[in-house]
């Protein structure tokens, strides 16, 4: 056989040795370092140690979130850990009963009958007008907070999940058809790996709601969270802190996003697709 | 030759027509059709002539507007795995490596593991694409990739292989060495294969039996019997006999415009 000239999925050379660093300034992944360098420096250049143009107690300067960072050190980690754990279990939950009424919604007209106009009446509403029932329901408790980004990051999936469905290829089920797989195996070795990467859009987009919505539901009451920091540093005008919330709140979003990326990357690793 | 026998798949009057009541399109009209058992018969006509449409009816992917449609004397209903059909796109599902879309059919009838594994290791010798069984579809050609699903078909041991064009997109090269190695497959390992393509010299150089579509309405127009040995490489393509066949076809062909 001679065609074999391929390999269109593994195409980018992994350049390594002299030319390592070269390639890293020809291709310009130099320039995201550099852009997170130029915002540090005009964040520097604008505040109190640089030349103090913006109030400090307007818009801390960098030095002084890292002295908020230092004097909160003994709050900020409990903070952070009751923050990821809203975040994690309202995404996790919210993301698999998205998939799974979604899956259920394709695979059965009658439960796509019975389900869309209450997927589709509901999902227009957002989920933040819900606080005011969920406090009266739940009070400030757990309750309240995890459901509150499970229905958000539910509502997005929901939809996703049955448009990605919709969008698979009719060529494979006839396929996978004429090769003797039944329906449930169709649904099983065809549907569920074909809207995987059609999925790494919608995932990332409510990992980001989720952190939006825990900061609303921290607001609302709570213990501990860094919503609930930020809500407290503004009671006392320590904008510090609020800014320190907000960094911490960003760093943890973006760590997130990452981790999801690595892991469709992973699952999709079939398709080609650019990381 | 194979041995051919009864008649495997079987059209009789069979019509179909698309569209609405108010403008019908009449896709096939009074079609009887006969293949018989490891035959190996090839339909051919220009674009429009409802070759496809008769594909997807023995592949119970469409219901016929009237007429009767059997399989073993059977009438069709629905797809079925004693049915493989071979797309002119790809079907390669890109999500399985080269080695599981081969094992696919084996594996949904719950095969044995070591059943499963001869199978496949079997079929992938038979396309020369061992050493890619860990592949993704991605990473071959389209050459390739036709060759895996000739593969995965094959290994769900059908009794019919219904085929679609399938080297439709390939370029002249490819697709000459995919016929000769189906055609060396076939004598190998005899099926009945219904081959729809609108390349004549293909037509000719695959098919004991090719069919003549004529379009709008799509039917049956003539029948032939290329004389040629049932060994085959692209050498014949220049024999008497083929040349002779290839300029009636084409005639036949012009006749329609």
């Amino acid at each position: 056989m001679t065609e074999q000239a391929m390999s269109t999925a593994s195409g980018q050379p992994h350049s390594k040795g002299p030319s390592a660093f070269s390639e890293w300034l020809r291709e310009g992944r130099y320039l995201g370092p550099l852009a997170i360098a130029l915002y540090l420096a005009v964040w520097f250049l604008i505040t109190e140690q640089g030349f103090g143009l913006v109030p400090p107690i307007k818009f801390p300067s960098p030095w002084m979130v890292i002295q908020a960072a230092i004097r909160t050190a003994d709050l900020i980690p409990g903070d952070i850990a009751a923050t990821l754990l809203r975040v994690i279990c309202g995404f996790v939950v919210g993301t698999a009963l998205g998939l799974g009424l979604g899956l259920l919604m394709s695979y059965s007209k009658k439960a796509q009958f019975f389900f869309d106009p209450l997927v589709e009446s509901m999902r227009p509403v957002p989920v933040i007008a819900m606080i005011p029932f969920f406090l009266m329901w739940f009070g400030i408790g757990e309750t309240g907070k995890f459901l509150l980004i499970t229905l958000g990051v539910f509502a997005i999936i929901v939809v996703s999940t049955v448009e990605a469905v919709r969008n698979v290829p009719g060529i494979y089920m006839k396929a996978a058809h004429s090769l003797g797989a039944n329906k449930l195996q169709r649904f099983r070795t065809i549907i569920i790996p074909a809207i995987v990467p059609e999925l790494v859009g919608p995932l990332r987009v409510s990992a980001a709601l989720s952190f939006t919505l825990v900061v609303a539901a921290e607001f609302m009451g709570a213990q501990a969270g860094l919503g609930y920091r930020i809500l407290e540093a503004r009671r006392l005008f320590n904008t510090d802190v609020i800014l320190l919330g907000i960094t911490i709140i960003g760093l943890l979003s973006a760590i997130s996003d990452t981790a999801i990326r690595y892991f469709t990357a992973y699952l999709t690793r079939w398709s080609g697709r650019a990381k | 030759m194979p041995q051919t026998t009864a008649s495997k798949i079987a059209a009789s009057d069979l019509t179909v027509v698309f569209g609405s009541p108010e403008r019908q399109v009449t896709a096939l009209d009074r079609v009887n059709l006969s293949v018989a058992d490891n035959e190996f018969v090839c339909v051919m006509g220009p674009s429009g002539c409802g070759k496809t449409t008769l594909l997807n009816l023995f592949a119970g992917h469409l219901a016929a507007s009237s007429g009767s449609l059997t399989v073993n004397g059977a009438p069709v209903a629905g797809p079925g795995a004693d049915r493989a059909v071979v797309f002119q796109d790809n079907a390669v599902f890109p999500w399985m490596t080269v080695e599981d879309n081969v094992a696919y059919s084996l594996r949904m009838r719950g095969r044995p593991n070591a059943e499963v594994r001869d199978t496949v290791d079997h079929y992938l010798a038979r396309v020369g694409l061992t050493d890619f069984r860990k592949a993704w579809p991605n990473q071959l050609s389209g050459g390739m990739r036709k060759r895996v699903e000739i593969a995965r078909c094959y290994a769900a041991n059908p009794e019919v292989l219904l085929m679609d064009e399938p080297y439709g997109a390939l370029d002249i090269m490819t697709k000459e060495r995919l016929q000769e190695e189906l055609r060396t497959m076939w004598l190998e390992q005899p099926k009945t294969i219904f081959f729809i393509t609108h390349d004549l010299e293909e037509s000719i150089f695959l098919g004991d039996r090719v069919i003549l579509m004529s379009p709008r309405p799509g039917r049956i127009a003539a029948e032939y019997r290329p004389q040629l040995p049932a060994r085959r490489d692209m050498s014949i393509k220049t024999t008497p006999e083929f040349v002779s066949l290839a300029k009636e076809l084409r005639e036949a062909l012009q006749a329609f415009h």
